[in-house]
């Protein structure tokens, strides 16, 4: 995978993330719904920073799409954290690709470092982790 | 970027062989096998991860220690024997802390790409457990 095919397809991992957790806010109250809001305003960020990264490298960034499946239903707040973990790990894994197709030094290599650190600890908080997040299963 | 390199190293390679031909009558020399992509950062990460599972057994953390086990298999190394309890100078948070942050560094500094990723998730998994 280029660089380039990567930045799109982290972008693309994003906005399916920022989508993924308006149901998880919806279903979720408290310190919970803190997190989650944080968390979503965290992938809007890095969202908006690949977005600049596939800008500045003259190509137009994927869109996104006008809604997503969700992976099973979300109708209660034990769901709604399993879903973010499912977000988060899925996270990792974008962030992953991006950090094994970017040149070494590169402020792609930099953002997707941070990127999967924050996206583990971020699932570890909602659910488990493996030992290796991020890493393509098989 | 990975592929590209690993383009450069065959096409170093396949150069290496045409000037070997050529030379067929020359008196043999020593081999110089050229060490892996990132050996010594490679070499570094088994090291802190060595470590992390002696703390692991010091403290008697076996489902941590399995996990830095994993990141040990990761980075090349092999199946560690249990060793013998140690007594450790730094709480194993500190070990996980410092090792994220260099871990971070090796992942940046990486020439090959799968080596990177393996560097950052395991700083990844670092810092998820110290958080």
């Amino acid at each position: 995978m280029s660089d380039r095919s990567a930045l799109q397809a982290a972008i693309a991992a994003e906005h399916a993330v920022v989508y993924g957790y308006g149901p998880v806010g919806a279903h979720l109250k408290g310190a919970a719904r803190r997190y989650a809001a944080g968390r979503l305003t965290a992938h809007q960020n890095l969202r908006d920073r690949l977005a600049q990264l596939i800008t500045a490298a003259g190509v137009t960034p994927a869109a996104a799409q006008p809604a997503y499946r969700l992976p099973f239903p979300v109708a209660d707040a034990a769901a709604a954290k399993r879903l973010a973990a499912h977000l988060e790990n899925g996270s990792a894994g974008a962030a992953w690709d991006l950090t094994a197709a970017s040149a070494a030094q590169s402020e792609a290599r930099d953002l997707a470092v941070t990127w999967l650190t924050d996206a583990a600890v971020a699932a570890a908080h909602w659910g488990a982790i493996p030992p290796l997040p991020g890493r393509p299963v098989g | 970027m990975r592929h590209r390199a690993e383009i450069t190293r065959r096409a170093v390679l396949a150069g290496g062989l045409v000037a070997a031909a050529g030379c067929s009558h020359a008196s043999p020399r020593p081999t110089r096998r050229r060490p892996p992509a990132d050996a010594d950062a490679l070499a570094r990460a088994r090291s802190d991860e060595a470590d992390l599972i002696s703390a692991c057994e010091a403290e008697g953390l076996t489902a941590e220690r399995e996990v830095h086990v994993a990141h040990l298999l990761a980075v090349g190394g092999s199946h560690p024997a249990t060793t013998a309890a140690l007594t450790l100078d730094e709480p194993i948070t500190t070990l996980l802390t410092n090792s994220a942050e260099t871990l971070r560094s090796l992942a940046m500094g990486a020439t090959d790409g799968g080596n990177a990723a393996r560097f950052a998730s395991i700083a990844a998994s670092h810092s998820a457990a110290t958080a």
